[in-house]
């Protein structure tokens, strides 16, 4: 569960990056952040992860408050960031293994985990490669596996299907799905409007900081009563 | 008009063991391009798209098979041939200290554009794709969208009949993209010939008019969306796609 | 076509060049240009002494014209080795081909223009070794015009040949191997290799220096010369041509042997056109897109006991020696520096100099303070050029970010980004130690202090270095260069030590009458202290001074 208290942020003094986000995301659904460039969310991600600190309000990750207890906190999530030109010198398996002694994952468990892993992705032929001569669409890869190598109850994703193939991209919202049978929380953001419909339970549209609407695509769809597009309801949502 | 007859692409490598490996990234492509007309070429990765593209823009050279353009083939006319293509693969920043303008300048210089049209193209381009804001701009510091549109302008600078675009809009943002589908579309109205490979299926079924479908080098299944969810009894190319390669689909 | 495509590919040659030599905000730019401008004047000064003594030494025995032979050996052979390196990063390691190949230009074109640039890379360093040497000799022999301007046409054509020779060369290798997929260690290779021939060739000159020759040395060094410059005449007519048309007095036999000159260049170019076109393209492509799939993994996968310090460690190691950049500007520097310096005070010495360097050994043995402080301050010197702390954030670049989000707490990770500085800073002392037990007679016991006291004061320096640039980080880059030269954080290493040694003078100047080890016991409890002060802070502030990392 991820609760987002009141959240605010600030680059330029007098312009709020993000405006009194109140959020949450419970336990067993998958959350999806939507939102125009610029909107406020990677600094929201960002905030989540600690990356940033709020200048007001606070973030709960199950329970955990990220600005007193961030060490706990950090633990209960696994962050696949948008970037994932990660460590490129690593060779893949080295890459795992650095993140499973980083999230202590148990010695007796690690073979296994990033057997399993690797090989649904199909990059498991490749861990003796240095990370540089991946594709981005493997690199994409290796990090989500290495985000989700020590099983943690939530997973918060930053446009996770750019560059993956349909394989991988469905694998994905596969593993999603089954863990958020298991009563855990997927968060992420995308651009596909398609992919977040069907496989979001609810989404969150961010705008100029602000949350402009929070629910079910069905609950979006009702509220603006319009058979437009998804594209052109989103546009519409966002112009205003 | 494109024609692909029976193309073929031997790669060798080197495994492990230092032995020397064969394969064919494409084994024998078969397929026709009309004039106006989209063709997307979907696949997942490995299948054997950009190396198909690569010898329809004539960069790679067929083992077997051959390319016409109009009749046209590269073994004769090379110069002709590629001076009436687009290409455009991949997100790559080229020069990018130069500014918007003058890549796109540089560009229509080595095409050989008079001046004057190199100004009326460079001018239309912008408008179209919406790159007003930052023609002047130096491309390092453009975003990924912005840059991905530079791209698509530079190669069409010259006004080319065929566009060959090798996933376009992977990694861009929904306004970019959308603005690059648009143009896509008007410019199939202008009669170009326009393949386009893309990993997203729900794009395909949006601007294409025939779909070829390939998985590990050969075609797997062609024609318009509608005959091929016909086909395999499917409501959209992605779950298409699955039942095509025999894996499991299932969205709901 | 050719001129366009020449112009394109030279401008970004000189971005490419700029990129690795660091040309950045405009208070360090014209810094650089000073330094540079020294470098050149600098360079010039030793190309004329050298000159100077050579032609006067031959016309003493009326040999003069060897010297022409000879300055235009060293051109081609110059521009041979060089041109082994710059024509495979030219031809093959620029990122346009990829654009380039869909374009209606011809391969000939793509060559040619490639070609120009590599000839036009060339002379700029053949302008300096082989103009200015002619120029020297056209002006202390009075040489009319005439002779300026054969020198000057000699200069740019003889380098012709050899350079698409060579690039012939490279072409054939490069459509039988897969070079390319190793583009990061053969650069490597390449500074490595440069880097050995500057060592060999300072040897060299010391050595040079300190002999004085007789005629009779010269007369053999002109014969040799001689000899070499014949033979070499046999294989490149080129330069026979080139000689006598620069050597001859009259127009006739100078314009006749420029023709011959400018007649094989210009055939040998054409047939270089011919051939590249069918290998150039093959191995270039060959490499761009051999389709690669390399096969399965059969390595275990590490289950044993180890603590996330190592594991943080290693991974910081292995990014720095995996990354040529990063290996050839903040690690070798720490070893090869002492070594050279020392290296050649130590080795350099022969004859009377060895016994300087017993009655240095001796006075060091009285004066125990010079000897213990001499040595830190030495160890301080040396650390000046290890970067690594001073890069730990930056390196990751927009990777930094992963320091926050995983649970790790930040201070432990400042300590393990710390680490390989300190690391280093061992090597380098432990490799003075070694050296200076080898100059001197040191007691084990002091051995131990110094490298003891060194030690603390490299910890200091490194947790101080690694401060700098959590406050200043560099995360925006797009090349590795940008973090280690054009980066504003690296004089503080130097600004550093010189304060230390500064610290090291006074202390020792100030208590010079007392027994040696109390003012390195000084020495060592202040920067003890001063590193518990600063790790405390480190710790106490650890998410403040991350928050420049997002």
């Amino acid at each position: 569960m991820i609760e987002i208290k009141n959240v605010s942020k600030s680059y330029v003094k007098g312009k709020k990056s993000v405006d009194g986000l109140d959020l949450e995301i419970k336990n067993g659904e998958i959350f999806g952040f939507l939102g125009p460039n610029g909107a406020g969310k990677t600094t929201t991600i960002r905030m989540i992860t600690g990356i940033l600190e709020p200048d007001d309000g606070d973030i709960l990750v199950d329970g955990h408050s990220i600005r007193k207890e961030p060490l706990e906190a950090k633990k209960n999530f696994g962050f696949v960031p948008d970037s994932p030109d990660m460590f490129l010198k690593l060779k893949g398996i080295e890459y795992l293994n650095f993140l499973a002694e980083v999230y202590k994952v148990p010695l007796n468990e690690r073979k296994e985990r990033i057997e399993s892993l690797t090989k649904k992705f199909e990059i498991y032929d490749e861990l003796n490669n240095n990370i540089e001569s991946y594709s981005h669409g493997m690199r994409q890869k290796i990090v989500i596996c290495g985000a989700l190598i020590s099983n943690p109850k939530n997973w918060i994703l930053d446009e996770p299907m750019t560059g993956l193939d349909p394989k991988a991209s469905f694998d994905l919202k596969e593993m999603m799905r089954n863990h958020v049978k298991q009563g855990n929380t997927v968060f992420f953001s995308t651009h596909i409007l398609d992919v977040a419909e069907k496989l979001c339970d609810r989404v969150g549209i961010i705008n100029k900081g602000k949350l402009v609407f929070v629910g079910t695509f069905d609950e979006m769809k009702e509220k603006f009563k319009e058979e437009t597009s998804l594209e052109e309801l989103f546009l519409e949502i966002t112009e205003e | 008009m494109i024609k692909v007859e029976n193309v073929k692409k031997k790669f060798v490598t080197y495994n492990n063991k230092k032995e020397k490996e064969e394969f064919y990234a494409n084994n024998g492509i078969t397929f026709e391009a009309n004039d106006g007309e989209i063709i997307g070429i979907l696949g997942p990765n490995g299948a054997g798209k950009t190396t198909l593209l690569r010898m329809v823009a004539g960069i790679l050279e067929p083992t077997e098979g051959t390319v016409t353009f109009d009749k046209l083939n590269y073994k004769e006319n090379e110069i002709e041939i590629k001076q009436n293509i687009a290409y455009l693969s991949g997100n790559t920043k080229l020069y990018d200290t130069l500014s918007t303008y003058e890549l796109l300048k540089m560009c229509a210089d080595i095409y050989g554009v008079s001046k004057e049209n190199a100004e009326k193209r460079i001018k239309e381009l912008s408008k179209v794709l919406n790159m007003d804001s930052f023609l002047y701009n130096k491309i390092a510091n453009l975003s990924t969208g912005q840059t991905q549109r530079v791209n698509i302008a530079r190669c069409l600078v010259h006004d080319p009949k065929y566009y060959i675009l090798d996933e376009a809009t992977t990694g861009l943002d929904i306004i970019s993209s959308q603005i690059i589908l648009d143009f896509i579309k008007q410019e199939k109205q202008k009669g170009k010939t326009i393949l386009y490979s893309t990993h997203y299926m729900e794009e395909a079924e949006n601007i294409c008019d025939r779909v070829i479908m390939i998985n590990k080098g050969v075609v797997i299944n062609s024609g318009t969306p509608e005959k091929i969810k016909a086909d395999t009894n499917t409501t959209n190319l992605r779950d298409a796609f699955f039942a095509m390669i025999g894996g499991v689909s299932n969205e709901e | 076509m050719t001129f366009l495509l020449t112009k394109i590919f030279l401008k970004s040659s000189i971005q490419k060049m700029n990129e690795q030599y660091g040309v950045s905000s405009n208070k360090v730019k014209k810094l650089k240009i000073m330094l540079y401008a020294f470098l050149a004047l600098y360079i010039i000064g030793i190309i004329y002494i050298f000159s100077y003594n050579i032609i006067d030494g031959l016309r003493e025995i009326n040999q003069e014209t060897t010297f022409i032979g000879l300055i235009l050996l060293i051109v081609l052979g110059f521009t041979a080795v060089q041109t082994i390196f710059s024509s495979i990063n030219i031809l093959y390691f620029t990122k346009d081909t990829d654009s380039l190949l869909p374009l209606p230009i011809k391969p000939y074109q793509i060559i040619w223009a490639r070609t120009n640039v590599l000839i036009l890379v060339e002379y700029f360093i053949d302008i300096i070794i082989g103009l200015i040497p002619l120029i020297i000799y056209g002006i202390m022999l009075n040489c009319g015009t005439m002779y300026y301007v054969s020198a000057v046409l000699a200069v740019l054509l003889l380098p012709i040949l050899p350079i698409i020779l060579i690039s012939l060369i490279v072409m054939v290798v490069m459509s039988f191997s897969k070079i390319t997929k190793n583009k990061n260690r053969f650069q490597l290779i390449a500074t490595l290799l440069v880097l050995a021939l500057v060592i060999a060739f300072s040897f060299g000159i010391t050595q040079l220096d300190s002999t004085e020759m007789t005629d009779e040395q010269m007369i053999q060094m002109i014969t040799q010369a001689n000899s070499m410059v014949n033979m070499i005449k046999g294989y490149f007519p080129t330069l026979e041509f080139g000689i006598n048309a620069v050597t001859s007095t009259s127009v006739i036999t100078t314009v006749i042997e420029f023709a011959k000159l400018i007649g094989i260049t210009v055939i040998a170019f054409a047939i270089y056109i011919l051939l590249a076109q069918k290998l150039y393209f093959k191995g270039l492509i060959g490499n761009l897109y051999g389709g690669s799939k390399k096969k399965s993994f059969n390595s275990e996968i590490k289950s044993k006991r180890t603590t996330l310090g190592r594991v943080y460690v290693a991974k910081e190691f292995k990014t720095l020696l995996r990354n040529p950049v990063y290996l050839v500007q903040c690690i070798l520097p720490a070893i090869i520096f002492p070594v050279l310096c020392i290296g050649i005070v130590v080795f350099g010495f022969n004859g009377d100099e060895a016994q300087d360097l017993a009655e240095l050994s001796a006075m060091l043995q009285e004066n125990k303070l010079l000897l213990l402080f001499g040595i830190i301050a030495i160890n301080q010197f040396f650390s000046m050029i290890i970067y690594v702390s001073a890069t730990a954030i930056s390196r990751d670049g927009e990777n930094a970010v992963f320091m926050k989000y995983i649970p790790v707490s930040l201070y432990k990770q400042y300590v393990y980004k710390t680490m390989p500085n300190i690391i280093m800073n061992i090597i380098s002392i432990l490799i003075v130690l070694g050296l200076a037990r080898y100059a001197v007679e040191i007691s084990v016991l002091d051995l131990v202090i110094a490298f003891g006291v060194s030690t603390i004061m490299a910890v200091f320096q490194s947790f101080l270095l690694l401060l700098i640039d959590l406050k200043r980080p560099k995360l925006k880059w797009s090349s590795e260069y940008a973090v280690v030269k054009q980066n504003f954080n690296l004089i503080f290493p130097m600004i550093f030590s010189f304060v230390n040694i500064g610290i090291i003078v006074i202390l020792g100047l100030a208590m010079e009458e007392y027994p040696a080890y109390i003012p390195v016991a000084i020495l060592a409890v202040a920067f003890m202290l001063a590193t518990v002060i600063l790790c405390g802070y480190l710790k106490k502030n650890q998410y403040k001074l991350a928050s420049k990392i997002m």
